[in-house]
């Protein structure tokens, strides 16, 4: 049997309410307006992923469970009918993966495990976090410690009595920030890569977190990986960035172990992503990166924000101006272009 | 030679990971800690060459880990550099104590951190 994997810890976001929701692109600023809507509210985005699917925008985030009827009432009062829909759940979220994607297929593989269950998923450099509903927090949280150890927590109990009096602390922290300009640790981008977008069946997940095991034989390095939701019942999308020059070979991967999963790929993509202090706890950050964004036409083909980061994908030609456009409205003292491996 | 060994501590795990990569990019083997428990967990279990702390952590914050390190003559000469993203709020590195005594950490850096700047101070304290 295989020992377990190394990792820091996890954490888990509770008390609240997962929303997914599905707009026609004819609007493409419909992510821009939904930011500056939260934001001119206040409502604090701490999980948000965007991907787009036959001309369909669906984002999937999360708000504190005391907001959610309020921003489905904001929501539809500002823009119309949307199809979304509301569920009570928790953010989870293990770390670090170091872009590996044995760890963030081995997530998929124990979520996977608890049935045909609704999952959300986005990362950050560190962590791949994951929404899931209220009925299987528990189950999930015991399930993690079969494949992972968890630096100082041997049990699944060590690590609840662990968490007592976080959430309070970060927020004195986020009230003490006061910046008109807010400034990032570092910006990093690289481009080289193909963002490749499988389509599933739900109960699948766990197959898939087999291809994505598969793919650490040959030392792939996942940037990106997110899901979005569905229009159709039961089924599941998965968004994550390749190496361009190799993307075939990873397709065939998918294609061997899910023949009936669809996969669509964008060549020639770039990343970025940026990590500043406390973004995952601060309303309007990710309102004045994509206005900022929209403002320099730049568009982006997916979106993650999670922990303390914002990744996007783009166009390659687009990068430029989407750093530009970065630099306007935040502090960077550094930007780093990363060399795509895999 | 063996890589000098060093331990970062931040609730952000975001953060622990860019400052892991600066520092591993130069040569270092890094540790992470998650809380000011953690960090001091992690102390026992492999002691570091140095430490970078975050100051407002959940649990323990960066200042009393900083002061029981420094009070302890087992680790008292473990070089310990402060964090903290509130610059203009805690510019310092001193802890004072509830007696009125006080414990320097070696350093201070305020976040965001530059690679270079946080490469200086490490090799200046090792």
């Amino acid at each position: 049997m295989k020992p377990p994997t190394r990792l820091g810890g996890f954490k888990i976001l509770k008390d609240v309410a997962w929303i997914s929701l599905i707009q026609p692109k004819e609007d493409y600023k419909f992510t821009t307006a939904f930011a500056n809507l939260m934001a001119s509210e206040k409502i604090n985005l701490p999980f948000l992923t965007c991907g787009d699917q036959n001309r369909a925008l669906g984002l999937n985030f999360v708000v504190d469970a005391q907001e959610a009827k309020k921003t489905a009432v904001l929501i539809e009062k500002k823009f119309g009918k949307t199809k979304l829909t509301t569920t009570k759940g928790a953010v989870l979220s293990i770390f670090p993966h170091r872009s590996k994607p044995e760890i963030i297929g081995t997530l998929l593989h124990v979520l996977g495990k608890l049935g045909n269950q609704p999952i959300a998923f986005a990362n950050s450099p560190s962590a791949i976090s994951a929404i899931l509903s209220e009925e299987i927090i528990n189950e999930a949280t015991n399930a993690l410690f079969d494949p992972f150890e968890f630096g100082p927590y041997r049990t699944p109990e060590d690590w609840k009595l662990a968490q007592k009096g976080k959430e309070k602390l970060y927020k004195e922290v986020v009230a003490s920030y006061q910046e008109k300009k807010p400034k990032v640790y570092g910006l990093e981008w690289q481009d080289g890569q193909a963002l490749i977008h499988v389509k599933l069946e739900s109960d699948h997940i766990s197959t898939m977190g087999t291809a994505l095991k598969d793919f650490a034989q040959f030392g792939l390095v996942l940037t990106f990986f997110i899901s979005r939701p569905s229009k159709e019942k039961n089924k599941g999308n998965l968004f994550f960035c390749l190496p361009e020059p190799d993307k075939y070979n990873y397709i065939s991967m998918v294609q061997k172990l899910l023949p009936e999963a669809s996969t669509v790929e964008d060549s020639s993509v770039a990343s970025f992503s940026m990590n500043g202090p406390h973004f995952g706890d601060r309303y309007g950050i990710i309102s004045e990166l994509l206005t900022s964004l929209n403002e320099a036409q730049v568009e982006l083909l997916g979106l993650s924000c999670s922990i303390h980061t914002i990744s996007g994908v783009l166009s390659a030609d687009q990068i430029q101006p989407a750093i530009e456009a970065i630099q306007k409205c935040f502090e960077v003292p550094s930007i780093i272009k990363k060399e795509t491996t895999g | 030679m063996a890589k000098k060994y060093i331990l970062v501590v931040d609730d952000d795990p975001d953060l622990v990971e860019t400052v892991a990569m600066m520092l591993e990019s130069r040569g270092f083997e890094v540790g992470r800690a998650y809380d000011g428990i953690e960090g001091e967990e992690s102390i026992k279990e492999r002691r570091p060459d140095l430490v970078i702390l975050d100051i407002m952590m959940p649990r323990k914050d960066g200042y009393v880990l900083c002061a029981e390190l420094k009070a302890n003559e087992k680790t008292a000469d473990i070089p310990v550099v402060l964090l903290t993203a509130v610059g203009e709020a805690v510019p310092t590195t001193t802890y004072t104590h509830a007696d009125g005594m006080s414990t320097e950490a070696d350093e201070y850096i305020p976040k965001p951190i530059d690679t270079d700047g946080l490469i200086e101070v490490v090799n200046g304290l090792l």
